[in-house]
């Protein structure tokens, strides 16, 4: 919930970035069926289904 | 948050209330979505109503599969247009997705009043409003919150974040606050609550950074002794977690912090065989080997940072990517090369002139044109 609070320095050094231990590049296999990088495909469906959309923001580290 | 809790079979009943997208903000092809949803903390969790594709409700960093199923069900609501539990919570998300921190904050702490401690979404509404104070600058209101929210939380998911958050603001408060020392020694207090008790139900990058945060108050204190104690036992906790993952993926997310604390006990040769075996189980991962980089230059083994370096920079791509080519800078100045410094530094500009507006700042592209001017040939 909160960006890490570390010295400057180390932060740079650290090559991660504000939130969290929890990211990776790698894509686990997930429970939810996430639809990949594709908005326009998400903004359809859920105009369709009449269903909020669930986005995730996340970036390789 | 990939590789734990999105993995977790109770979520798994939630796939139908929701159309699932997940943006990865560091491709190219994503730049322009990020024009329309900002995103300036990863992880950043956004409910949209597709009618308006507007933001109605906003989670930044990690969360615990508890507060998850929280968020799902406010947000479900406020995308419906139901305000309940309270029009002064809807209104309070609806602003904090609008990044108006000040006026979110207010509304938070009016929804706060009429809210239980047991009520389903009192611990979200702590959470966030202690964000929205933190990034509004008012610090002193947040160690007061947080303070007082504790003891509500502290046998929940939220209690790590509420009382680092509470003892980060209250570290950052002029000296000459009156109330600085108490506010420091009652969320001091409670964070060491946190770490000393379980911590299975938590979100283990909030462990993390109340390590971090505990470790931060003893050197405040001027205790050496007493922060290194603490910077020891968060590579004990992470490393104790990182024996327990279950597979490369759940270990590696603790690669981060693994090598930041390794770095600050002056022991970099501690992480070293995790990132090895993070890039051989990830060999398309830029992350390991930009890790690698760091632990080796912080050993003065320039050879095999530099060509760790190498590796990272063939694999990484967008705005990160200019961490990599920062960290290969410093390595060539410590290095003594002051000419490969530069060139890497003209290297380092042109790649960033060439990214999405989206993905990089003007201030970061002056930044790096200023240390290329400053910089000896």
């Amino acid at each position: 919930m909160r960006t890490t609070h570390l010295g400057a320095a180390l932060a740079a050094a650290l090559l991660a970035a504000p939130a969290a231990v929890a990211g990776t590049s790698v894509a686990p296999r997930t429970v939810l069926p996430f639809i990949e990088d594709d908005y326009p495909k998400a903004l359809a469906l859920a105009k369709a289904a009449g269903k909020p959309i669930f986005f995730e923001a996340w970036a390789p580290w | 948050m990939r590789a734990f809790v999105f993995t977790d079979k109770a979520l798994g009943r939630q796939a139908g209330r929701f159309v699932w997208l997940s943006v990865n903000t560091e491709k190219r092809e994503n730049a322009s979505l990020l024009g329309k949803f900002p995103v300036k903390v990863w992880p950043s969790f956004y409910v949209i109503d597709p009618a308006t594709e507007k933001i109605v409700l906003r989670w930044t960093g990690g969360a615990t599969v508890s507060q998850l199923l929280h968020v799902l069900d406010d947000g479900e609501k406020a995308a419906r247009g139901n305000t309940a539990p309270g029009g002064a919570l809807a209104e309070a998300d609806r602003l904090y997705a609008e990044a108006k921190y000040a006026e979110a904050s207010a509304s938070y702490r009016k929804a706060l009043e009429t809210l239980k401690p047991d009520a389903p979404s009192y611990a979200r509404t702590v959470e966030s409003l202690l964000f929205a104070l933190s990034q509004s600058g008012q610090r002193d209101v947040c160690a007061v919150t947080a303070r007082d929210a504790y003891p509500n939380l502290r046998k929940s998911a939220s209690a790590a974040n509420v009382a680092g958050s509470g003892l980060d603001c209250a570290l950052s408060l002029k000296d000459d606050d009156p109330a600085k020392p108490e506010m420091v020694a009652a969320l001091a207090a409670d964070a060491r609550e946190v770490v000393a008790g379980p911590k299975t139900s938590l979100a283990a990058d909030d462990v993390s950074s109340l390590f971090s945060s505990l470790a931060d108050e003893r050197e405040a204190a001027k205790d050496a002794p007493g922060a290194r104690k603490y910077l020891e036992d968060w590579a004990a906790y992470l490393e104790g977690e990182a024996a327990k993952a279950k597979t490369p993926a759940e270990r590696t997310v603790f690669d981060a912090h693994r090598t930041s604390v390794c770095l600050a006990l002056g022991q970099p040769e501690r992480v070293v065989p995790a990132l090895v075996a993070s890039e051989k189980d990830f060999p398309d991962d830029y992350n390991p080997p930009a890790r690698l980089a760091v632990a080796y230059g912080a050993m003065k083994k320039y050879d095999e940072a530099l060509a760790s370096s190498d590796r990272a920079m063939r694999l990484a791509y967008g705005p990160r990517k200019l961490l990599v080519y920062r960290g290969r800078v410093d390595l060539l100045t410590k290095k003594g090369d002051a000419a490969a410094a530069k060139k890497t530094l003209g290297e380092m500009l042109a790649y960033a002139e060439a990214l999405p507006k989206e993905q990089v700042s003007d201030r970061t592209i002056a930044s790096i044109r200023k240390q290329l001017e400053a910089a000896p040939n």
